[in-house]
């Protein structure tokens, strides 16, 4: 009797196997087919912007700047490079769960050895419940380690010499991932005024443990890689309170990890509200992210070691070359 | 019996009473014809019928019926 | 519930699963009610007491209820027939007193958290006349979950309890349980308690064949709702809320697509619930039967929504029809009227209170109880009509049930529903009068031809995955009617064909399912109930 019960459990299971591998290898098949082959939108990569730096030469970069919009507004790695040769990425998606930025660094120690990484901290005071957090990260969680569950939608774009292409990410952000927005719309006043928190859901200190997973895990992706991680806070009206950013402090504290809170240190910045943003108080304009980008230089000059490349002939050709560019395209805003 | 043969007649036209067994599982009486019979039977025959008493095995055929008539004329 | 929430529905279904199988059989239903507890709480938080409160109502009523017959038993036995018909009346008043209460309690948490704003509007709305302007606020508040169903499902309880159908649960948990049972929370259907209660206790093991079963149903129901019912939502969605930038046939086609969104959201939903019950060996009750094969509006609604309208027939309709006041009014009818007229008054009038009660149980909104009232002139018109309908067809001597008759009755109910979903949607009455009439007036087939229709939401793509899921569901539905078990007969297939379907939903949700970045969610549309 036990014989053939035990027998019948393992062709149950042998069973299960089965199906799942099939199914495995179906699906792995779909997921090489529709995943996109080159980093534009045009040709279905996620969030252009934040995938650009597949294309920098290996080992390039030293700095990476990671968050959600305000990182990409607030950071402006061509005038590091210009002001003392620090090369130096943005790695950043809109609106992103904290999932993405940690997928996003574990892609980017595929290719490239930074020695430091500063993680804006609106992506870790986002104005969400727990539950809404956990939903939003579990899909990440899901489309970031099954890629076709991200690109499944492709089969209504794609021609049949996509499927089985090479993967080729060969497409570079002329301004190393920044988000080059010139205009403004000024704040009601030079400085920024944030509010208590105390009685406002979601500006009343709490941080979700969902957020608190990630950056731990980020932490420890970068003890094992030996990168240096710093929190930088780029205050704005959305998050911004006074219970949060304290919060956010005792947090960083209990973590060891350095906060650089730009709403204390706003004189030395010397960001005008009035000038630097590009929405009212919500994001810096690429005024704002220069004053900011000089500050972190100082900050950086002060308290790390990284290395002024500017003698590395090729590398430095090819930034100095990007700077060029990008400095004609804001140039005259800057002044 | 042939009374109630003429009330539903007079319910449901052209259907032969007489034979069919899955009045209501055949949809042929649906509820609104059911209540239409349901008074003129308690009008009829002076009983009292509740909700309880609508139940497809009293109201499939004209004998069930005829039946459920006579335990509630009790 | 978006495409994420149904995949985390389905990991805690199959974590349930695991825990109830290796859980000893007369524990089982202890699990089932700590899971849709978990459920429960995890979707509705501290709104959780009032279906606790509920509950509470529920049971003690039934046990009084039940008391209060068992009593009578009692002291029946005893006494004469003169005496025992007073003792009848004095227990029925008693019984109906309790079931008053407890009817109104239940009620009255619906009415005050669903309906508050309704009523205060209509309030205004009176008022103004009088010159009161008040700015009263409208008052919302959050729903539990599935209040709407699980209310008539415990009022159903009560009556039943009361006509002495069975006899009142004696487990508090247990009667929790009928009421919360996870599955069923969402959007239905309405259990009855004689049905599903033996069922929840059972502690029905695991077979290959349900379990083939259950993951079938459940990806086919997905499916309907991912591929099919999120695609058509966009350009449904795009066309209502802005009809005046769009020409009639666009309108119409909305319509379409509107219908069938709401079709496969809804019974897409009922599957997967279905399913997920079938694993625990519970068969809900069916809510859907291939609705879109009526050939009467009355048939429609006795294939669509089932639980709904049986609850409706069992508690309103036949209650209302066979009650004194009911039946003096058909007994008037009766000495004034002709026999037929004197049939149909008093049930038109009884149809009348069920459809105002379905109508406004949609939504507590005016345009709901116009909606329901819709559907009621359609039968009554039918019903009024019928003999002279009969009369010309025997005088022209058609035959009624020949094909193309058939054809007509099931094409004429689409349209008449699809008016109707087209009131369901619509943002306002206003809106729906507008639509109709560019649907009427202004059609212009060059927004087909010439591809424009294909621009606001749902392009030629989408219209090829939905229509060829509609050819495939109507495959379906036709081998549904000729009463053949689809799900019984893919899990009784050979190997290679049962791996075949479940492979081939498997990879249909995951690869052509609306959902991502590319498509905002579509939340259903009947869980806000």
């Amino acid at each position: 009797m036990k014989k053939s019960k035990i027998k019948s459990y393992l062709l149950r299971i042998i069973k299960l196997i089965c199906f799942f591998g099939i199914l495995g290898v179906l699906l792995y098949m779909f997921q090489c087919m529709y995943y996109p082959k080159y980093n534009t939108k045009e040709k279905g990569i996620y969030d252009q912007n934040a995938h650009a730096f597949y294309a920098e030469p290996e080992n390039s970069l030293d700095v990476v700047f990671m968050g959600n919009s305000e990182a990409y507004s607030a950071f402006s790695p061509l005038e590091l490079w210009n002001r003392q040769g620090v090369t130096s990425y943005v790695v950043a998606q809109g609106a992103s769960a904290i999932c993405e930025i940690n997928h996003n660094l574990s892609e980017l120690l595929k290719t490239q050895k930074p020695k430091l990484v500063f993680l804006e901290a609106d992506v870790i005071l986002s104005p969400h419940s727990d539950k809404v957090l956990l939903e939003k990260n579990t899909e990440s969680e899901l489309e970031t380690n099954i890629p076709l569950v991200r690109y499944h939608n492709r089969w209504k774009y794609m021609s049949p010499s996509e499927w089985f292409a090479p993967v080729e990410y060969t497409w570079k952000s002329p301004s190393k991932g920044q988000m080059i927005i010139s205009y403004s719309q000024p704040y009601k006043s030079r400085e920024l005024e944030l509010p208590d928190g105390a009685d406002e859901k979601y500006k009343n200190g709490k941080i979700s443990p969902v957020t608190k997973y990630y950056v731990e895990k980020i932490k420890s992706v970068c003890d094992s890689n030996n990168i240096k991680l710093a929190i930088v806070i780029i205050p704005n009206t959305l998050t911004g309170s006074v219970k949060n950013y304290n919060a956010l402090q005792r947090y960083a504290d209990s973590l060891g990890v350095p906060l650089l809170n730009l709403q204390k240190d706003a004189q030395k910045v010397g960001l005008d509200w009035t000038r630097d943003t590009r929405d009212g108080g919500v994001h810096l304009n690429t005024k704002g992210a220069y004053k900011v980008t000089m500050y972190i230089g100082d900050y950086i000059k002060n308290n790390y070691d990284i290395p002024d490349r500017r003698n590395e002939k090729d590398l430095a050709q090819l930034w100095d070359m990007d700077f060029i560019s990008y400095r004609k395209a804001v140039g005259a805003y800057l002044k | 019996m042939e009374k109630l043969l003429e009330i539903l007649e007079e319910v449901k036209p052209g259907v032969d009473f007489e034979k069919e067994t899955e009045l209501v599982d055949s949809g042929i009486l649906d509820s609104m014809s059911i209540i239409r019979l349901v008074t003129a039977i308690s009008d009829e025959y002076d009983i009292e019928i509740t909700p309880l008493d609508l139940v497809p095995e009293n109201f499939n055929s004209a004998k069930a019926i005829y039946d459920l008539i006579q335990k509630l004329s009790d | 519930m978006n495409f994420y929430s149904y995949l985390q529905l389905l990991s805690f279904a199959l974590v349930a699963y695991v825990i109830y199988l290796i859980t000893p059989k007369k524990f089982r239903w202890i699990i089932l009610l700590t899971v849709s507890t978990a459920f429960y709480l995890w979707n509705s938080g501290i709104l959780t007491v009032f279906l606790l409160a509920s509950a509470l109502c529920t049971f003690f009523a039934g046990k009084v209820l039940s008391r209060f017959q068992e009593r009578f038993n009692e002291e029946k036995k005893e006494l004469a027939k003169e005496e025992k018909k007073k003792l009848k009346a004095y227990y029925t008043k008693q019984k109906k007193l309790v079931v008053l209460i407890a009817v109104l309690l239940d009620l009255g948490m619906i009415l005050v958290l669903k309906y508050t704003g309704f009523f205060t509007d209509c309030l205004g709305a009176l008022l103004r006349p009088f010159g009161f302007n008040s700015e009263i606020q409208p008052l919302s508040f959050a729903l539990p979950l599935g209040i709407s169903y699980y209310t008539l499902q415990s009022i159903g309880y009560i009556v039943d309890t009361y006509r002495g159908k069975y006899k009142a649960e004696t487990n508090f948990a247990k009667l929790t349980l009928f009421l919360s049972f996870f599955p069923q929370m969402t959007e239905g259907p309405i259990g009855r308690y004689d049905h599903l209660m033996p069922q929840l206790t059972a502690g029905h093991g695991y077979s290959d064949e349900r379990f083939i079963k259950a993951a079938t149903l459940v990806l086919w129901g997905l499916c309907k709702k991912t591929v099919i019912s999120d695609r058509a939502s966009y350009m449904a969605s795009t066309v209502f809320n802005n009809y005046y930038n769009f020409g009639g046939t666009s309108v119409l086609i909305a319509v379409l697509l509107y219908t069938v969104q709401l079709y496969t959201d809804f019974s897409g939903c009922i599957d997967i619930m279905t399913g997920i019950a079938y694993l625990f060996g519970v068969e809900l009750s069916p809510n859907f039967r291939q609705p879109f094969f009526s050939k009467s509006v009355g048939e429609f609604w006795r294939r669509w929504h089932i639980s709904l309208g049986t609850w409706f027939k069992e508690y309103v309709f036949y209650p209302v029809s066979l009650s004194k006041p009911f039946m003096s009014l058909s007994k008037l009818c009766t000495a004034k009227m002709n026999k037929y007229w004197a049939s149909i008054v008093p049930t038109g009038c009884a149809l009348m209170v069920v459809w105002l009660g379905t109508g406004f149980w949609h939504g507590a909104d005016i345009k709901y109880v116009v909606y329901g009232l819709y559907y009621f002139l359609i039968m009554l018109l039918g019903m009024f009509f019928e003999p002279l309908f009969a009369k010309i067809s025997a005088k022209l001597k058609i035959d009624r049930k020949s094909h193309i008759c058939t054809g007509f009755a099931i094409f004429r109910t689409i349209v008449l529903v699809c008016i109707g979903m087209m009131l369901f949607r619509a943002n306002t009455i206003t809106d729906f009068g507008a639509m109709l009439y560019r649907i009427a007036a202004c059609q212009d087939l060059n927004e087909i031809t010439s591809g424009y229709f294909l621009t606001f939401g749902t392009d030629w793509q989408d219209m090829i995955v939905i229509n060829s899921g509609l050819v495939l569901m109507l495959i379906v539905g036709i081998l549904k009617e000729k009463g053949k078990d689809v799900t019984g007969i893919i899990a009784n297939s050979k190997i290679y064909i049962k791996w075949s379907v479940l492979m081939g939903l498997i990879l249909a949700v995951i690869i052509l399912g609306a959902y991502g970045a590319d498509y905002k969610s579509v939340d259903n549309i009947y869980a806000q109930f």
